[in-house]
């Protein structure tokens, strides 16, 4: 009986369990190898179903059990590891054994930062958090790029670090843009960026790494992933008032891909923002002397900015390629255009220093209009792979000019300008490494042509020719070097560089005027050889390259309207050091000094006078050529805690250029005459520099100060008679920048004090100096998190007579209102209404004070679409 | 890969907070949880090949001072935690086999780090934990000691509001090898080790040092003064 309800009771409870459909799984999961994998996420659902309904882990043994309930007809088991690819089964709703072999897979997982310390390091990167370092105003990456500690920004977007330009932008390890990065860098918008990586004393060619130890450092910038693979930027329309209808149209667009990056931008304003005035900042060739004759501010420049004077109407394009063809392989293609029309006024009172203490003032009034054009391709093909460099760059460029410059003042004047400026150059370079041996080879070409260029000054009134001036020129460069190297020891190098310069210049001149002078046609050759054997030697922190250039001169010039010519055959040695030393992890002393000769210049035999502007005569040779010596000296100590937000400079410079021509100038009421006559003549100029920067990163503090001090001394020829120029200039500034109320509210201030002194021994009364002083506030509001309202305020105080300050305040200011996708914006300038700006400056002797008439108070409304 | 979390501790006794860094690298076999700070340490000077003076390491502690924080070292495979403590000059090594959390599983969803998390709850060793993991990487493991869900552990906290952990960052790791140091610990079971903080953290001036080394304390001018009485911040992780 008793066995009875025991088989009976057995019997109920597995129909009990048939009736609820529990069953249990169970199994092995291995990897690929046939290894036991344990952790492996093992989910069973219900056929269809998105949900799991039972879950379990394999074991050690890579095991796994599950127990289920269902009543439905099948079952799915997937199993899951990161690093492996998913793996599922569908199973009938029985027990059983079901085994799994998962593959391995790249790990899919979306990196993601939410709060981030502000600064990360990795052996020489230090990697700057964006999200943490950016203040709310900022605009563009260029912004935050700004606050990273040892980073300074000049007014064109250079940027250096710890005193040095750096060497390289790339955007996502890739180098697209070459020496025009301020195309991403004022432009990308800080939220698409999620790092900044500065790549400290970085080594651009993989082949020299470990082998040439550089001091200059590069940027990086990484993209939110939001930011790859798809085009980002914005487009911009914008319209208003001023003196006139103000109008602004933009299209900036940046698609970052893993094997392709492009960056297209047009724009086009009259809101006072120029195109033409960029330059390559990663180095350039010239165009020789008929193309840089003429300048593009014959009447000066002023020291506030061009957006506050001009009156525009600009436009640009560019279109920037780089395709990755292979992992070491790239391909860049570029192409610019810009083109600016201006029109501004200004009035320049020259006070001349003349003999016996007098003074001779000139004033000019100029209305001027300016019409510039540029244009550029570049095709660079590079391959940066370990053991090879190989890079060879096409590069065609051109520009023109035409000027119109309407004076009055002492003399009624107007005067053209046109220039036409063509060039084309290709650079070849390759490095190799073999083992410890470094062989070289750079082959550089340039040619540049100015068929056209002259100016044209005719008296208005009586409708007759003053002066026509006409240049034209051809530059050829090319130079060509090779270097064969070896390692020594564990990282030394011992290396010998061969290189040939060569160039070619030809310069036509004619002049009609008064007192016409004869043509001028002068060309030349100079050849440079070199072979300069170096030692680069590297001690753990300790870093030596020195080198001696033994340099053969060979170079014959002609005047050939003249009939004479000059000509130089000798050898010289230059000797050159630099030394780096870095101690403690963040501070480095660096020394560089070199000894050079330059045995003349092609302009060394042009001796006939050509007018530069209606009334500046120039005659840049006295038919002999200038030897010239140049000693440099340049001390650096740098002490930076990125982490900690601190950066420490010290600087000093010395250079000593010994010459064997002295400038001579004459002035008149009519015409100012430079020449240059024989006479041993000394150039020293000392300087040095202190700055210290902090970066409280938590509060979203950042203050900078800088002192600057500068002495120059020379001799020159005024009015015939010899005088001793000694000039110093002091400058202090300082920079802060915070946020409050949880950067609700910030404020931008920068202010700068400077004196310039300047005496010229043997002539009375010649002592004079002069101090400016300017300070910028901006201040920012953020009622809510989308709508910022500014306002910055500008001080000036500039002292045009002993003890006597002209002032002036500017103030400008907007809103700008962000919508998701949209953002409206309202810029305004000038508010206070000024509409003159007054500025002195030394040029050796004389006393340039400008007057520039301003835009008026204006504005521009613009609705932007960001993509 | 690497997760970084944010972990705050609050002390009721004292009534402070405490809130510190952690990482939580993930191997193949082996994963650690461990202070943020030390990581970094240890960061900057792998990228040097180890090859650092005491100045160095000095001035590269100093950049990121460490707070004495326990490191957890799980190992996969065996289903074993190691555990670092520390109290001034010892460092207790523990293993710990006995580590698991019957989880339930709630059908509550949130977002942590644009990452779906489901809601689980356990209490394990006297705290009742809430832990929020993600389907969508399979790891069934986390912070601190937190394991067996099938999903990382993005947040979690306990039921009194002492502790919560979160993640603030999830990267690809950088190849800085996993360290976990054995020589010099003292190896005892956990539950000693338990205790030996408690004791410690409570009254400090009861401490003695396992290595025979002893704490005085003495003012600018080298004369002793009595040890402090106060209480240390402490939050125990587990109360059994």
């Amino acid at each position: 009986m008793r066995t009875f309800r025991l088989m009976l009771l057995c019997c109920l409870l597995l129909l009990a369990s048939a009736v609820r459909g529990q069953v249990r799984l169970t199994g092995l999961v291995k990897d690929g190898e046939g290894k036991p994998l344990p952790g492996v996420v093992v989910k069973v659902y219900e056929e269809g179903a998105s949900d799991f309904m039972a879950y379990g882990l394999t074991d050690r043994d890579g095991r796994y059990a599950i127990s289920v309930e269902s009543k439905a007809a099948r079952l799915r088991i997937a199993c899951a590891l990161l690093g492996y690819k998913e793996a599922s089964l569908a199973v009938p709703n029985r027990t059983a054994a079901h085994d799994f072999r998962l593959a391995e897979a790249p790990i899919d997982i979306r990196e993601v930062t939410v709060k981030a310390p502000p600064v990360n390091t990795l052996g020489d990167t230090l990697i700057y958090n964006v999200d943490t370092l950016r203040g709310a105003s900022d605009r563009t990456i260029e912004d935050v790029i700004r606050r990273i500690p040892g980073v300074s920004i000049d007014e064109a977007g250079g940027i250096q670090y710890k005193g040095e330009d750096i060497n390289r932008f790339y955007i996502e390890d890739l180098d697209m843009l070459g020496g025009r990065y301020t195309l991403a860098t004022q432009n990308i918008r800080p939220e698409d960026v999620l790092s900044v990586d500065v790549y400290e004393n970085h080594q651009p060619k993989k082949v020299l790494k470990d082998v040439s130890f550089s001091k200059q450092a590069a940027l990086n910038l990484r993209l939110k992933k939001r930011g790859m693979m798809r085009p980002v930027g914005d487009a911009t329309a914008g319209a208003g008032w001023g003196d006139g209808a103000t109008w602004q149209g933009r299209l900036y667009a940046l698609m970052v891909a893993t094997g392709h990056q492009h960056l297209l931008m047009a724009e086009g304003n009259n809101f006072a923002t120029h195109y033409t005035s960029g330059r390559s900042l990663l180095g350039g060739g010239d165009g020789g002397a008929a193309a840089g004759f003429f300048a593009d501010d014959p009447f000066g420049t002023a020291a506030v900015p061009a957006m506050r004077y001009r009156f525009n109407r600009s436009a640009m394009a560019s279109v920037n390629n780089i395709f990755r063809l292979s992992p070491d392989l790239t391909l860049t293609v570029t192409a610019d255009y810009a083109a600016d029309l201006d029109n501004y006024d200004h009035t320049r009172q020259t006070d001349y220093l003349l003999d016996g203490g007098r003074h001779l003032v000139v004033n000019e009034q100029a209305a001027s209009a300016l019409k510039r054009q540029q244009a550029g391709l570049q095709l660079r093909w590079e391959k940066n792979a370990a053991t090879c460099y190989l890079t060879d760059e096409l590069s065609v460029r051109g520009s023109t000019a035409r000027d119109l410059f309407r004076l009055g003042g002492s003399a009624a004047v107007r005067q053209r300008r046109a220039s036409d400026v063509v060039g084309v150059g290709n650079r070849l370079e390759w490095i190799g490494r073999k083992g410890r041996r470094v062989s070289s080879v750079a082959a550089n070409v340039e040619l540049s042509t100015t068929p056209r260029g002259y100016i044209c000054a005719t008296d208005p009134v009586a409708d007759t020719l003053r002066v026509r001036q006409d240049v034209e020129g051809l530059a050829l460069r090319a130079t060509a070097a090779t270097s064969l190297g070896r390692v020594v020891g564990r990282r030394d190098l011992l290396s010998v560089a061969l290189g040939v310069a060569a160039s070619y210049d030809r310069l036509t001149s004619r002049q009609e005027s008064y007192a016409p002078a004869p043509p001028g046609r002068n060309d030349g050759y100079y050849v440079r050889t070199t072979v300069t054997p170096t030692y680069s030697l590297s001690r753990g922190d300790v870093s030596l390259k020195a080198g001696v250039a033994l340099t053969m001169h060979d170079l014959r010039y002609r005047d050939i309207a003249g009939g004479a010519a000059a000509s130089y055959h000798r050898p010289f040695v230059s000797p050159r050091l630099n030394f780096f030393w870095r101690w403690y992890d963040f501070c480095s002393l660096t020394l560089d000094a070199s000894y050079d000769r330059t045995p003349g210049s092609f302009t060394d035999l042009v001796t006939n006078a050509m007018y530069s502007t209606y009334r500046d005569v120039q005659t840049m040779g006295n038919g002999e050529l200038s030897l010239t010596d140049h000693f440099t000296l340049a001390p650096r100590l740098n002490a930076s805690l990125p982490l900690r937000g601190l950066h420490f400079l010290l600087e000093g410079r010395y250079m000593l250029t010994r010459s064997d021509r002295m400038a001579s100038s004459t002035v008149d009421a009519d015409a100012t005459g430079t020449t240059f006559v024989s006479a041993t003549n000394r150039l020293h100029l000392t300087g040095g520099a202190f700055e210290v920067t902090k970066n409280c990163f938590d509060i979203y503090l950042y203050m900078k100060l800088r002192a600057d001090v500068s002495a120059l001394r020379t001799h020159m020829l005024r009015q015939g008679l010899r005088l001793g120029l000694r000039s110093r200039t002091f400058a202090l500034s300082g920079r802060m920048e915070g946020g409050v109320l949880d950067n609700r509210m910030t404020a931008r201030l920068a202010a700068a004090w400077r004196r310039s002194v300047q005496t010229a021994d043997g002539a009375e009364g010649s002592r004079t100096h002069f101090d400016n002083m300017n300070a910028t506030l901006r201040l920012g509001l953020f009622p809510w998190k989308k709508l910022e309202c500014y306002a910055t305020g500008t001080f000036t105080a500039t002292e045009t007579e002993p003890a006597r300050f002209r002032t002036d305040f500017y103030l400008d200011g907007g809103i700008r209102l962000a919508l998701r996708r949209m953002e409206l914006g309202l810029t305004l300038r000038n508010l206070t209404g000024r509409r003159a700006y007054v500025s002195r400056t030394y040029v050796l002797t004389d006393v340039y004070t400008y007057t520039y008439r301003l835009r008026p108070a204006e504005g521009l409304l613009t609705l932007k679409y960001k993509f | 890969m690497e997760f970084i979390y944010e972990q705050t501790d609050v002390d009721t006794v004292l009534s402070r907070a405490k809130t510190n860094s952690y990482i939580l690298q993930v191997g193949r076999e082996l994963t650690l949880y461990g202070d943020y700070m030390a990581y970094r340490v240890d960061s900057a000077c792998n990228a040097m090949n180890w090859q650092v003076t005491h100045a160095t390491f000095d001035s590269i502690f100093s950049l990121y001072p460490s707070g004495q924080m326990p490191d957890f070292l799980y190992d996969t495979r065996a289903d074993l935690f190691k555990v670092h403590e520390r109290y001034l000059f010892d460092v207790y090594l523990y293993e710990d086999s006995t580590a698991h959390f019957d989880w339930t599983l709630l059908p509550d969803t949130t977002t942590v780090c644009g990452y779906l998390c489901r809601k689980a709850e356990a209490t394990f060793r006297g705290i009742g934990w809430t832990a929020w993991y993600a389907p969508d990487i399979p790891m069934s493991f986390g912070p601190w000691k937190l394991k067996g869900l099938p999903g990382l552990v993005l947040w979690a906290y306990d039921d009194k509001g002492t502790h919560d952990i979160k993640l603030i960052s999830a990267r690809r790791g950088n190849n800085c090898p996993i360290t976990f140091k054995r020589a010099g610990c003292f190896h005892m079971r956990r539950e000693r080790v338990r205790k030996l903080m408690e004791k410690n953290k409570a009254s400090p001036a009861s401490y003695k040092s396992l290595t025979g080394l002893s704490v005085s304390h003495a003012d600018g001018n080298g004369n002793p003064r009595p040890l402090p009485v106060k209480r240390k911040f402490y939050v125990p992780y587990e109360l059994e």
